[in-house]
Parts: structure tokens; sequence; C-alpha cells
């Protein structure tokens, strides 16, 4: 079993060289390029096999992959989006994320931080290192994901739902977190999804910075 | 006499035409900096490091690839920060609000200025109406940390009925109204090209020692 993954990027180089670096794994495997976001959701409407992952570009002609990964998320919302880009800052990283994307990777990361990236979405369903994080709690006061207003009071989540939503923050997958709390990973999935419908978030992703900024986690659990 | 207020009527289009074309000139160098410079430089740094990755490097050509991919990430990172100078690509993908927050942020972090905000969503604003917002209140910081050394500002931007309200005070040294110099009275000068080429009032108010106000209103729509 392979990851299948879609790239997008402007820069056919760009996307030469990122194939060279993927294809050198095992265990990936690029279903196809797109040049842009149209070129990128045209693709995705009419191939067979959909990718699981798609690593994409910010700036691109056409459609940006700002509006791609909002098309993505609402069109085929079990395919995972990562953020490629030159944009390693702030604003970027935290509306990007409210948009949807589970990872974040600055285009000059090294090969093993892009494959690592990778291989924990495809895992956990979101990765995000320590830079950042450290911007989502930086933007967790101003409220970075939509968060309806009275939909939910955190006195609701059961004790178990909480132990399961830290473990998952701390990049634990479902049977490592079914082990550690001597529960089946069926019922961790329960706890799972009660979590995601109770406080409304789309993924795994947005889980995380629902409990970052509920204060639900603190920072020294994550590492 | 009409004459004079016709030459001044062509002397204020010229002004408010050379900042147009200017806007127009950073986007399009922006723009190049990223398609023709940052973007290959990242096929620069994927190459380098594709070679760093093979398994019979020798350790003289890993030094000089290391070497190359350092240089390269500082003028990455040069070229982003100029292209970001230009035009700050957060204002084109994510609006003024978040582009604002992020310019405050930078001076918070740069200076030991404090500035207080509460900067409205404004969804009626096309993107160059937002790009002179931005840029006017990016002046008006600029001023009051140069000129005035203020050290707490206070900026709201709210939506109006027609429009929007701009309001920038600082505690700093204020100015004569009366007697501004003339480098003082181009910065004035291209504040008041932007307020007209938002159709908006400008009303300054400032003072010798009692800091300044300036705000930014839409002009209501009969006036005109």
């Amino acid at each position: 079993m392979s990851i299948k993954i879609a790239i997008a990027d402007d820069e056919l180089l760009f996307r030469q060289g990122l194939r060279a670096i993927l294809s050198k794994q095992d265990d990936i495997e690029i279903l196809f390029g797109a040049s842009d976001g149209k070129d990128l959701t045209e693709q995705l409407n009419t191939c067979k096999q959909k990718p699981e992952i798609i690593i994409t570009d910010l700036k691109m002609p056409e459609m940006d992959g700002i509006e791609a990964t909002k098309i993505i998320r609402s069109t085929f919302p079990d395919i995972k989006v990562i953020a490629l880009t030159s944009y390693f800052t702030k604003p970027f990283i935290v509306n990007m994320i409210a948009i949807g994307a589970v990872a974040y990777l600055a285009k000059n990361s090294t090969p093993a931080l892009m494959v690592k990236t990778i291989r924990e979405v495809y895992a956990k369903g979101f990765f995000y290192d320590e830079k950042v994080l450290k911007f989502i709690m930086e933007g967790a006061g101003k409220r970075i994901s939509p968060i309806k207003p009275n939909s939910f009071d955190e006195s609701t989540l059961s004790k178990r739902e909480i132990e399961t939503l830290e473990l998952i923050c701390q990049q634990f997958t479902t049977s490592e977190i079914a082990e550690k709390l001597f529960i089946s990973p069926r019922t961790v999935e329960v706890h799972r999804n009660n979590l995601l419908l109770k406080t409304e978030v789309k993924n795994v992703a947005g889980l995380v910075i629902y409990a970052i900024q509920h204060n639900l986690v603190t920072f020294d659990k994550f590492y | 006499m009409e004459k004079i207020e016709l030459k001044l009527k062509n002397q204020r289009e010229v002004l408010q035409a050379t900042i147009a074309t200017q806007e127009d000139e950073r986007k399009r160098i922006a723009q190049d900096m990223h398609d023709a410079i940052s973007s290959k430089l990242n096929v620069i740094s994927l190459t380098t490091n594709l070679l760093l990755e093979s398994d019979d490097i020798l350790d003289i050509d890993k030094q000089s690839l290391e070497h190359i991919l350092t240089i390269n990430n500082t003028v990455l990172e040069s070229s982003r920060k100029i292209a970001h100078d230009l035009l700050p690509p957060v204002l084109e993908k994510f609006g003024l609000k978040v582009a604002l927050e992020e310019l405050f942020d930078d001076y918070i972090q740069a200076s030991k200025l404090q500035i207080l905000h509460d900067i409205k969503t404004l969804p009626d604003l096309s993107h160059m109406e937002e790009l002179h917002i931005f840029r006017i209140i990016q002046e008006l910081i600029n001023n009051a940390l140069k000129h005035a050394q203020a050290t707490q500002l206070k900026i709201d931007l709210i939506n109006t009925s027609n429009g929007f309200d701009l309001s920038f005070s600082d505690n700093g040294k204020g100015f004569d109204q009366n007697k501004t110099d003339l480098k003082a009275g181009l910065g004035l000068q291209n504040l008041k090209s932007r307020a007209a080429i938002l159709k908006c009032d400008l009303l300054i108010q400032s003072s010798i020692n009692n800091g300044s106000t300036f705000n930014f209103k839409t002009k209501n729509q009969d006036v005109n």
C-alpha cells in the first residue's frame, strides 16, 4: 500500500524536483502533477483513482492554492491538503490552516521533512512542526477557525473524549491511543467522531486548533 | 482666478495618476520577483537537497553543497522581503484586515510602539481601495515613528453606510498645521491624493506637543 499523491505547482522544474525526491520513497506514489489550481481541480474531477494527499503551492496563475484548497475541502473532504509555499509567515500559515490545510511546508524545507510530513499526514491526518504550532498558538487568541457563537460548551466533552483529544494533539495514532487508554481502536474512533461532531470542526487538524484555542492542551504536551 | 483653479486641479490629477502608476509598477516588480527569482531559487534549493541526499557523496562536495544551500536560503529570504515590502502578498490573498494585523505585528516587534487597534472587515472595498487604505496607514505609522516620535497609536477602521471611516491618533510631538516643512509636506500631499482617490474627506487635527489625529471618511454621495 502506497500513499497516493498529487502535486500542484506552476513551476515545472519544481514539480519535477519534488517528484524526483518523493519517487525515491517506496511508500509514496505520485498520481499526477498540475500546473495551477484550475488544472488541479479539473484533473481531480476526471481522474479514476483519487489521491489521498495533495501538495499544493499557494501562488499560482488562473486559480491559486487558496481557492483550490477551499474547493477541495468542500468537494473531496477526504483528501488532505498540504500547503507547500515560499510564504512561510504567520498570517499565511494561520489562514491556510483555518481554511482546511492539514500541514504547512516551506518550499526550501529538507526532503526529510517533506517526506516526514507526508507520512504523518497519511497516518494521523495532520502534521504541524514546531514553528507552525508556535504561529497557531500566537494566532489562537484571534480565533482563527470559524467557531460558531454559543454552539458548544467545553463541559459537554466527556473525560474520555478530552483524553483522546490530548493524545491526538500529541500525534499518537489510533492504535497507540487505544493502547494508552486501554480501549479498543474502534472506541477511539467513536470518541474522535464525537469530538468532530461536538466541536463542529472539519478534520483532525481542526480538533488540534480547537484544543489549543480552548486551552484543553498545553504547548509542552506537544513535544 | 479660474486659471489657477484649473491648474491646481490638473496638478492634483497628475499626482493621483502618478500614485496609481507607482502602485501598478510595484505590483509588477513584486510579481516578477516571485516568478523570475523566488520560484527558481526554490528549484535550486530542491535540487541541492537532492544532491545532498545521495549516499556516495564526498565530504568536500557535501560542504560546498551545504554552502550553496545556506546562501540560497539567504537570497530567498531577501527576495521574499523585497517583494513583501513592495506589496504584501497577504493583502491580495487574505484581505486588508489580515494584512494590517501583520503590519502592526511587524512594527510592534521591531520597535517599542504600542498599537491599539480595531479593524473591521470591509467587504465592499475593491483590491485597489484596500491597497490605498493600507498605504495610508503604513505612511501614518512611519510618520508617527520617524517625525513625531510617538510611542502609542490608536487605529480604528469601521464600516459606514456609504463606505468607511478610518481614524488614526498618535501621542507624538504633533506639528503646526500652518508651518509644515517641505519633506513632511510631501507625505501629507500623498495622503491627500490617496484620500481623493478613495473619495474621502481628510480631517487633520494636530498641534505642538499634543499628538495628531487623522480622520478619513467616505464623502456623502450627494455632496459629489
